[in-house]
């Protein structure tokens, strides 16, 4: 419906339809994509790799917006002397496009981000401590004459250089909280798990599938009620599942795992969730908090959903959910080299935030998976034979409303693929964002949209709200 | 990554901006109105009041959102960046607002019943020197027709300097990120408990959304779709 009406709009609009495209060449018309979120439900649920993503994922993220509490250190001389420390609430606005840091690291894996993060703060802080030597010691006596154009000059990008470090600061201190709550939660378990689950690695061996889910959600040190249920709901997509009364099995598992042993993880993300993530251990052992509760109710009737389309045939068969990308030959070498240069830095320094991430992350550095969304999108820009290229519907507002262009016809007139814009009904996530910009490359740009972005909690919460 | 020219968020920027600044000469405004601005934009000279020699030398002016409207400024401009434009307050539309008489306001809202009504009082209050309206989609016809019959009643119409349909009915968050912002959508478009009308009120909306994203780029498309989604097609 939203196609055609689209298409509606566009051909009766007065001049948009008759503007010769003035702006742009007529033969490279931006291509737009709408899907259907049904077609994937993994992605927006599934845990999330790379750094944008994750922020969404464990920390509070809105409108560009991220929130989350830090706890003082406890060796720090203020909050010994305190009884209480008082946990700190931290605001950050960070812009995706201005921000150097983030515009650069946004879609790399997480670890890649820390460990850049740590570089490019090194660096600052060596020119800094330059530009201040020079200007505290007073000019060299031997650089003669330049000595006094150069001390201005330094001084002028001093300033310029302590703005670039703060703004670096403030993304050491997200990859901490953020780091923090990865660890906490042992999301690369999960993260690898579900990958696997994604991409058919299971598809021969339902039962140790199921085992594998199962072991992980009754382990009470792992991942937090929400994590749990995602997991669940991942195999319950995927084609792991021998049949429908596995994912009973496993959703029951996880149920009597929690309400008796509890999640030593405090389930504290989400939606005003306040993320305290260490503390939450010895309180909620044993039971289960009354959040914790809530939390494995809407869980359950969020699997109890997807059970019934799974049932009803609505979901697609998920064997091609996911595709492993295996002629990246550079970019798998590229990542090991990465992995390699983290341990190295990680066991030469042991500074903390560096070897827990070695210590959890090398998971994350994997192989590169392409989603659905990003799949359909690249076989349509690559006009690939017997794929949804040929399947998908084609409306061109020029060509006389509301008919499909046949075949033949739109084959005689495309041209290469130079701008896209990829829209999915019903919730778009920052995981599939960033893996759509797969199919983007220095000719062509992907811009993507949805009805609204929501992190995999919130979506939980809605797929439950239709059991 | 540099901003390059060519982005969405950059042709949104661009039309929020010239919205902004397009103040100076009511007369002039239909020539100059942007790609995005709709042709069939009331921009009516009769109703222009004396008051517009004055806003020439004086820049500065307030912004009255809503808190949809709010949505599609906020990661586009910062407060800064605002005030860089003149705009030295800006204020919800939903809130209790003192009479400023003396500095001209540009609205910048849904064209809701509800905020057409509000609009109407502020105006036959003559709360602000003059009353500049965009638009954040296109107004229907009976909707327009209904408002100006409020406005002339309450005396408000010589207030009012321009009205204007912008096309931006999307939150741009990043460069090549938007969202139409609808709450709840996976719930609203798979409930199976929603009525047609439900349904297609929902659907018109995710059509109006991507026609802005069109029309704000300023070239046709070509649109695919899969056949098989009743969501994206329809029933054939």
């Amino acid at each position: 419906m939203v196609a055609r009406k689209l298409n509606r709009l566009i051909t009766e609009h007065p001049t948009l339809i008759r503007s010769k495209d003035g702006r742009h060449q007529t033969h490279h018309r931006p291509v737009l994509v709408i899907m259907d979120r049904n077609m994937d439900l993994i992605t927006p649920v599934q845990h999330a790799s790379t750094y944008q993503a994750l922020i969404d994922d464990v920390l509070e993220h809105k409108a560009n917006r991220v929130e989350f509490n830090v706890k003082p250190d406890a060796n720090d001389e203020t909050s010994r002397r305190r009884r209480a420390p008082p946990v700190v609430r931290k605001k950050f606005d960070i812009d995706p496009d201005f921000d150097p840091f983030y515009s650069r690291h946004k879609f790399h894996p997480f670890p890649e981000a820390i460990e850049s993060n740590g570089v490019e703060l090194e660096e600052i802080t060596a020119k800094e401590q330059q530009i201040r030597s020079k200007t505290g010691g007073g000019p060299d006596p031997t650089s003669g004459e330049g000595g006094s154009s150069e001390l201005a000059a330094a001084v002028e990008s001093l300033p310029i250089l302590l703005d670039r470090k703060k703004k670096l600061e403030v993304h050491t201190s997200i990859l901490q909280a953020a780091m923090n709550e990865v660890a906490a939660r042992d999301v690369p378990q999960f993260y690898e798990l579900e990958i696997a689950l994604a991409t058919g690695t299971y598809k021969s061996d339902p039962t140790k599938a199921k085992n594998d889910v199962k072991e992980l959600v009754s382990d009470a040190t792992k991942g937090n009620v929400n994590d749990k249920v995602r997991l669940v709901i991942v195999y319950a997509l995927s084609n792991g599942v021998g049949n429908s009364s596995d994912i009973d099995e496993v959703a029951q598992a996880m149920k009597e795992s929690l309400e008796t042993k509890g999640s030593t993880v405090g389930g504290t993300e989400g939606e005003g969730g306040a993320a305290s993530v260490e503390g939450g251990g010895t309180a909620s052992h044993g039971t289960l908090s009354k959040d914790d509760r809530v939390r494995l109710d809407t869980g359950l009737r969020a699997i109890e959903y997807l059970k019934k389309l799974r049932s009803m045939n609505m979901i697609a068969t998920m064997s091609d959910m996911m595709q492993t990308e295996v002629s990246g030959g550079g970019d798998v070498a590229s990542t090991t080299d990465m992995l390699s240069g983290l341990m190295a830095r990680a066991t030469s320094q042991a500074t903390g935030l560096l070897a827990k991430a070695t210590d959890k992350l090398g998971t994350m550095l994997g192989k590169i998976h392409k989603h659905r969304a990003t799949m359909v999108v690249e076989n349509i820009c690559e006009m690939r034979p017997n794929t949804e290229d040929d399947e998908y519907l084609y409306l061109d507002p020029r060509v006389k409303g509301d008919v499909d262009v046949a075949t033949t016809l739109r084959n005689a007139t495309r041209a290469p693929v130079r701008e896209v814009i990829a829209f999915m009904i019903g919730g778009g996530c920052y995981g599939e964002y960033q893996n759509l910009q797969m199919v983007a490359d220095e000719r062509r740009k992907v811009t993507y949209g949805s009805t609204e972005i929501v992190d995999p909690c919130t979506f939980l919460d809605h797929l439950a709200k239709l059991a | 990554m540099i901003a390059d020219t060519s982005t969405l968020k950059s042709a949104q920027l661009q039309a929020v901006q010239q919205m902004l600044s397009n103040m100076d000469d009511s007369k002039n405004k239909s020539s100059s109105a942007s790609n995005n601005t709709n042709p069939y934009s009331i921009n009516n000279p009769t109703t222009n009041t004396n008051n517009n020699n004055s806003n020439n030398s004086n820049p500065w002016k307030i912004l009255i959102y809503d808190k949809h409207t709010r949505a599609i400024i906020s990661p586009l401009l910062s407060v800064s960046q605002l005030r860089a434009q003149g705009v030295t307050l800006h204020l919800l539309l939903h809130s209790d607002r003192e009479a400023i008489p003396d500095v001209p306001a540009v609205y910048f809202v849904q064209p809701t019943q509800e905020n057409l009504s509000l609009i109407a009082r502020d105006c036959s209050k003559h709360l602000y020197q003059c009353t500049h309206l965009h638009f954040s989609t296109r107004m229907e016809r009976p909707v327009m027709e209904e408002f100006a019959r409020l406005v002339v009643n309450t005396g408000g119409l010589d207030n009012i300097a321009s009205v204007h349909d912008q096309f931006v009915e999307f939150a741009c968050m990043e460069n090549r990120l938007f969202t139409l912002n609808v709450t709840n959508s996976y719930v609203l478009y798979n409930n199976p408990g929603a009525t047609e009308n439900d349904m297609e009120l929902a659907m018109n909306g995710i059509a109006n959304g991507l026609f802005s994203v069109v029309a704000t780029l300023g070239s046709v498309p070509v649109i695919r779709c899969p056949r098989v989604s009743i969501i994206c097609v329809g029933v054939v």
